[in-house]
């Protein structure tokens, strides 16, 4: 059981990665990656939300849309539940940690318009993961996340002093350097294999 | 308090009305949604034994199993289908054997997210036709060249993982279903 | 007659200046997700499009109903309803098209392209012009998508919407199908627009 759910996590990390494989969270990815220190922010803000989001959705979709018979109700519910999340995550931050609030703040309103946490919501779903599985899902994806963006902005400090040529500055070189990421991961393919 | 009233007034409409829409809309499409999935199912079948015209929908234990019946309404062959984990993703086959479980009539990969141009090659007539008449009597292997036994299948060069998974989902679906025989 | 004007403009502008995918650098996902073939490219767009577009419309039209304070959850709804209507379509009438674009047709709704119209544009201009945006935006979204994903198709399949285009020992590049080659294509061809974008601008200030 452990076992699995260990599995279940690594290969939400490394070898399902949301953003090297299923191009999830791009926006915040090429936006946010250009500074290492907003990026780990931004990726632990996402991941905090979430770890969150996974268990609520798994509820309200086992015990009111699918009791219910309302499963084409699931998009709307699902980005309610997101939304709402964020912003009650956001005046949790603000009131009781009012430092983090400081750094990590302003990253929290774009989370809701982050592809990774609706996909990994929807996923839990299809996949017809148990509540554990999906809370470990749900944090598994966001560390991956967190762990892409990363990479992403320690090479991208480095590139700073780089010559890299004008038209590709910016989301240019970024992509292609996504793309030599995202060719490494490949690698890790068939590593571990998840139900 | 007005202010609030009207944000969760408006909120609670835009919501309703919403709900309202999407029932309306779902209504509509779902008799066609279903009939879709119906067909795509009926499709895999009659490809995988291939002298079907009809069958009968039945169940062993938790599978789906569909009683073939030719033209003359005798009893044909037997379909399912056996899904399991792959290189990438999920991978569902419809199988279809003969009466007596001793052979296969024929295979149809039906759903696969395996690598473009390597993995996803099982569902190329290459792979697939090997599975035509193969012999159920031991357990079907994958070797890497021409087959020398009638259980043997050659693996797709560069795919040896998706050949190989492909195999195992067979095997364990007939081990499954041989003990409710 | 300026009228005419103003309505032009707020359509063409979704087509190169402002182009989602090439110059604002929204809506990133679906267009890396889907564009291995073109006809899943097209059919991504015009479902964007299509919630765009509608959307838009009822945004605008209602945009002095709808508080201030609670404007982005329920543009929010709006979306998700136009996009479940799409996905419910697209299973009744074009399966195997649902089925290849899977599960990016839900993150249709978080789509920065489409909140972000909204928030910008169709929540403070009136609904003609709201129209003539959402329609330049989404044909500019489309045509993106499909740029994409001819390259690679193409060169990874050697196909175009499904017909043979290269013929002889072509061996297909394969990685254009996966995630690297979707990422490496996109960077590159970014790289490639903002060039021509330079040399166009170059060429009009020579001629001042």
């Amino acid at each position: 059981m452990v076992k699995e759910l260990i599995l279940v996590f690594i290969a939400t990390v490394l070898v399902n990665n949301f953003v090297l494989k299923y191009f999830l969270g791009i926006c915040p990815f090429l936006g946010v990656s250009d500074n290492l220190s907003s990026a780990i922010s931004m990726g632990f803000a996402t991941t905090f939300v979430m770890t969150i989001t996974a268990p609520v959705a798994w509820l309200i979709n086992n015990y009111i849309l699918v009791k219910f018979g309302l499963p084409f109700l699931q998009y709307v519910c699902f980005i309610i539940v997101i939304a709402s999340l964020v912003q009650f995550v956001e005046m949790v931050i603000k009131k009781f940690f009012p430092l983090l609030h400081q750094s990590m703040g302003i990253y929290l309103p774009l989370i809701t318009t982050n592809c990774a946490i609706l996909f990994m919501a929807l996923q839990l779903v299809l996949k017809d993961y148990s509540l554990i599985k999906s809370m470990v899902f749900g944090f598994g994806s966001g560390i991956g996340f967190t762990f892409a963006i990363t990479i992403m902005a320690s090479i991208r400090e480095e590139l700073k002093f780089q010559d890299v040529p004008e038209s590709l500055k910016g989301p240019g070189i970024t992509l292609i350097i996504a793309g030599i990421l995202a060719l490494i991961f490949v690698g890790l393919g068939g590593l571990i294999q998840v139900k | 308090m007005k202010q609030s009233f009207k944000m969760i007034f408006s909120l609670c409409l835009i919501a309703v009305i919403s709900a309202v829409i999407l029932a309306k809309v779902y209504m509509i499409t779902q008799p066609a949604i279903i009939a879709n999935e119906k067909r795509a199912t009926e499709n895999a079948i009659y490809k995988v034994v291939s002298t079907a015209t009809s069958y009968k929908e039945s169940k062993s234990g938790q599978t789906d199993i569909f009683k073939c019946y030719d033209e003359n309404n005798k009893f044909c062959g037997l379909a399912f289908v056996a899904e399991g984990v792959g290189y990438q993703d999920l991978i569902k086959v419809m199988v279809g054997v003969s009466t007596d479980f001793n052979k296969i009539l024929a295979i149809e990969v039906i759903e696969n997210s395996e690598t473009p141009g390597l993995g996803n090659r099982i569902v190329t007539p290459w792979f697939e036709n090997q599975f035509q008449n193969l012999s159920l009597q031991n357990k079907i292997t994958v070797v890497k060249v021409a087959p020398s036994k009638d259980s043997e299948i050659q693996a797709i060069t560069g795919a040896t993982i998706s050949s190989q998974a492909v195999v195992d989902i067979i095997n364990n679906k007939i081990e499954e279903l041989k003990e409710y025989k | 007659m300026q009228r005419t004007n103003i309505l032009f403009s707020d359509f063409i502008k979704g087509l190169w200046q402002q182009n989602p995918t090439f110059r604002l650098l929204i809506g990133m996902c679906p267009t890396l997700a889907v564009t291995s073939q073109v006809q899943n490219g097209l059919a991504m767009g015009l479902a964007t499009a299509f919630t765009l577009l509608a959307s838009s419309i009822i945004i605008s039209i209602f945009r002095n109903f709808i508080p201030k304070e609670v404007r982005i959850p329920s543009y929010i709804v709006i979306i998700a309803t136009f996009v479940t209507i799409v996905s419910l379509f697209l299973k009744a009438n074009f399966p195997e098209v649902s089925k290849a674009l899977g599960p990016y047709v839900p993150l249709i709704i978080v789509n920065c392209l489409i909140l972000g119209r909204q928030e910008a544009f169709a929540s403070k201009n009136p609904v003609q012009r709201s129209i003539a945006d959402a329609l330049g935006m989404g044909i500019g979204f489309t045509l993106s998508l499909m740029v994409l994903a001819s390259v690679r198709e193409v060169l990874g399949m050697g196909t175009l919407l499904g017909h043979q285009v290269i013929f002889g020992n072509f061996r297909p590049w394969v990685i254009m199908l996966t995630p690297p080659g979707a990422f490496l294509t996109l960077g590159l061809l970014l790289g490639l627009i903002n060039i021509i974008d330079k040399a166009v601008k170059a060429r009009r200030e020579k001629k001042q």
